[in-house]
């Protein structure tokens, strides 16, 4: 099944270069670079994953993905990131994503976690 | 800021953006994957082999951080370190030796660094020499070109500060205090 999926990542290369992966998938894919333009495309569209960097211009990943929960967002929030510590997998989790993927992406991890989100 | 959160700071700082550097070009490989072309084919494998060592680099940076971060190292036992190993490795590893002892040590970082070891056979042999447990891997074939190899170094900084590598031309052998 297709998702609807918002991705924020402020490095244009990684993120255009996932876009089109996901995208060739057969997901609809857009596209944010800052997190306060990521977390206004997530309050419109309403998509079913959110993709978010962590470290991002205006808002930081963590702030977006409280910012949804606080609007009682129950979209799939997805963090990736170069934090590989367990300390930012809990502050993730404490943030309020769903799924917490270390960069280098595993993109066969992705997408079989992203079929499970959408089975 | 001490000495010792600087270097943890900076590692982690510099393991985060080698990560997100290493993230696009991981991405190109895998856009490159399904072309047939032979040469793109050897490319893509070579593109993949720099970034697999250049992640094990951020890794290593990473227990860099950790290792200076303090904090006390725990003992574990023998036995559950050899199954901690197996857990990690998929059960690859063969153990001999006697596993009656304690070894202080971040067991976790070590038992992934040693599955990441390009080694045949899979066998690790414990023992023990006064209070230093020795941990002995044969046939292990770490790229020595230059020391230390990214390998070398996170086998030195998962074993912890107290712990020394050795890399001979028979293998690899590990010592950690004992607990």
């Amino acid at each position: 099944m297709a998702l609807r999926i918002v991705l924020i990542d402020d490095d244009d290369d990684a993120r255009e270069l996932l876009a089109m992966l996901l995208g060739a998938d057969g997901h609809q894919v857009v596209e944010e670079r800052d997190g306060r333009a990521g977390l206004e495309r997530v309050r419109r569209d309403g998509p079913d994953v959110v993709l978010v960097d962590l470290q991002l211009p205006e808002l930081s990943g963590l702030e977006v993905a409280k910012a949804l929960r606080e609007d009682g967002s129950t979209t799939h929030l997805v963090a990736l990131t170069g934090r590989a510590q367990e300390s930012d997998r809990v502050a993730t989790a404490e943030a309020g994503f769903d799924h917490h993927v270390t960069k280098p992406v595993d993109l066969a991890a992705l997408r079989a976690h992203l079929r499970e989100v959408a089975s | 800021m001490s000495d010792e959160r600087q270097v943890t700071h900076l590692s982690r700082a510099a393991a985060h953006d080698l990560r997100g550097r290493l993230n696009g070009l991981v991405l190109l490989g895998a856009l490159l994957d399904d072309h047939t072309d032979p040469m793109v084919q050897k490319a893509v494998e070579k593109l993949r082999r720099a970034t697999t060592e250049l992640t094990e680099l951020a890794t290593a940076l990473e227990a860099a951080g950790e290792l200076f971060a303090g904090g006390a190292v725990a003992a574990i036992e023998g036995a559950t370190f050899a199954s901690l190993l197996e857990e990690r490795s998929k059960g690859t590893w063969k153990v001999t030796g006697s596993t009656d002892v304690r070894l202080v040590v971040d067991a976790r970082a070590l038992a992934d660094a040693l599955s990441a070891l390009d080694s045949e056979p899979r066998e690790v042999v414990f023992g023990s020499e006064g209070d230093v447990v020795t941990l002995r891997v044969e046939g292990v074939r770490p790229r020595l070109g230059s020391s230390p190899s990214l390998r070398g170094l996170r086998l030195e900084l998962a074993a912890g500060r107290d712990a020394e590598v050795v890399i001979d031309e028979s293998g690899l052998t590990v010592r950690v205090p004992r607990g």
